[in-house]
């Protein structure tokens, strides 16, 4: 079942070939454009204006324009860092980029997942203090699916490459 | 007819498979424990709505190339199925989030270019109940469709340029081997099930559009002559 | 005590993932599947109508 230009009120144009030019000029034209923009981006440096998280050593060299911005702070959850307060709300901890360390304050109950060597994604701004308060504790865990009876031998430096620190530009 | 049927009874069949196996014989994640069955069914609507959408893409250029009906058809039965298939990865990822991440959303890039696909190939469908010429409507779709395929390796490969929640991309040497298994088999399960869809529903467009050209040419010519 | 970083439990999750996709699959192959049903019975509706009014001229 061909799909020949037909006269008729929708389409005046009788003439197939002309039918034929414009298809084929509309499919090079969308997916020019389809180029330009999946260019634009994949490389056109978004990466560094849309920033998801901010690393440790970044909010640091962001120094004092970075405090009481609402920002999201990425990092591995430093081991043995974990302090739960009395009160059973507060929770304080510290997270790295392999290189920096800030530390944390949560008034959340963490998800379960969350522990020492864990990536997190915080949400929240970054105190006079020094200390990091997040509002949003959400766990990025990396990529790997294990059974139980095997070991995670895995040092910091290779644990945070998960946060993909790296990727400030494509 | 008949013979379309035996791609969704396979698909049954090894979505059953797939299934009862991740959900008992496959041993929970070491961190995760059994939550992490939901990927048996996250990941195989994931892997395939992105192929789907890449088989709509090619038709899509095929019904501009050519202009014959047959690669519209093709390219709507595509884009319907994908939708569903993008619509069941937003919802077992959901579900998947919030046990494991912690919250039900946020908008990291490959959640939001998921979400996006959605929103994008939802509309072309949409659109096409507005256009009553089989032509323009032909044209429209594949035109909307090749655009909205440059969200497909936004979703795929985000996690790779930019920072993000999701985490990047596993393989079988970061999987264990008895997870790799039930995630392909029902891989595959929903590749066969999706074929089923798109052989229906590119039957019933083709169907659809006889019986309106059946109705259309003495409206036609009703109009030519008035 | 569970141990640190571990999800013990979330069944509920997990039956609530896979009944979601059981229930829209289920779902759009019987719309897809009715909706072949009323065609296949409108054409051949149609088929006997064409056959009698042939009849009749």
């Amino acid at each position: 079942m061909d799909k020949t230009p037909v006269a008729s009120v929708s389409n005046p144009s009788s003439d197939p070939a002309a039918g034929v030019r414009t298809r084929r000029i509309l499919m090079v034209a969308s997916l020019g454009l389809a180029l330009v923009i999946f260019g634009y981006m994949a490389f056109g440096g978004l990466g560094d204006e849309l920033i998801y998280y901010w690393s440790p050593t970044e909010l640091l060299d962001a120094g004092e324009t970075a405090q009481s911005a609402s920002i999201r702070l990425g990092g591995l959850v430093v081991p043995q860092s974990i302090v739960r307060g009395d009160d059973g709300l507060t929770l304080d901890f510290r997270v790295t980029d392999g290189d920096t360390e800030v530390p944390v304050r949560a008034e959340t109950v963490p998800p379960a997942m969350f522990r020492g060597g864990i990536g997190v994604v915080l949400e929240g701004s970054m105190g006079a203090d020094g200390v990091f308060d997040t509002t949003r504790l959400m766990v990025k865990h990396d990529n790997e699916y294990k059974a139980p009876d095997t070991e995670d031998n895995r040092s910091i430096k290779e644990l945070v490459k998960s946060m993909q620190f790296e990727t400030t530009d494509t | 007819m008949k013979k379309m049927h035996a791609f969704g009874l396979v698909g049954l069949a090894l979505i059953i498979v797939g299934s009862i196996y991740g959900l008992t014989a496959s041993p929970p994640e070491r961190h995760m424990g059994d939550v992490s069955r939901i990927l048996y069914v996250h990941v195989p609507t994931a892997w395939n709505c992105l192929l789907i959408y890449l088989f709509a893409f090619g038709f899509a250029i095929a019904s501009l190339w050519t202009g014959k009906q047959r690669w519209d058809i093709a390219t709507t039965a595509a884009i319907e199925t994908g939708v569903v298939l993008n619509i069941l990865l937003l919802g077992t990822g959901m579900i998947f989030a919030k046990p494991t991440w912690g919250i039900w959303w946020d908008w990291d890039v490959r959640l939001t270019t998921s979400l996006i696909a959605l929103i994008f190939y939802a509309a072309i469908l949409a659109l096409r109940t507005f256009i009553d010429d089989p032509n323009r409507r032909a044209t429209l779709t594949a035109v909307t469709c090749i655009i909205s395929f440059v969200d497909v390796p936004l979703i795929y490969f985000g996690v790779r340029w930019w920072r993000s929640l999701h985490q990047i991309q596993s393989s079988p040497e970061t999987m264990a081997e008895t997870m790799v298994f039930p995630m392909r088999v029902n891989a595959f399960a929903v590749l066969f099930i999706s074929i089923w869809f798109m052989l229906l529903r590119a039957r019933i467009e083709r169907s659809k559009l006889e019986s309106d050209e059946v109705v259309e040419p003495p409206v036609r010519r009703a109009m030519a002559t008035a | 005590m569970a141990p640190e970083g571990v999800i013990i439990g979330g069944w509920s999750y997990v039956i609530a993932a896979y009944v979601l996709v059981g229930v829209v699959l289920a779902a759009y192959a019987a719309h897809l599947i009715a909706r072949t049903r009323s065609l296949d019975a409108r054409r051949r509706r149609s088929d006997d109508r064409a056959e009698t009014s042939v009849g009749d001229s």
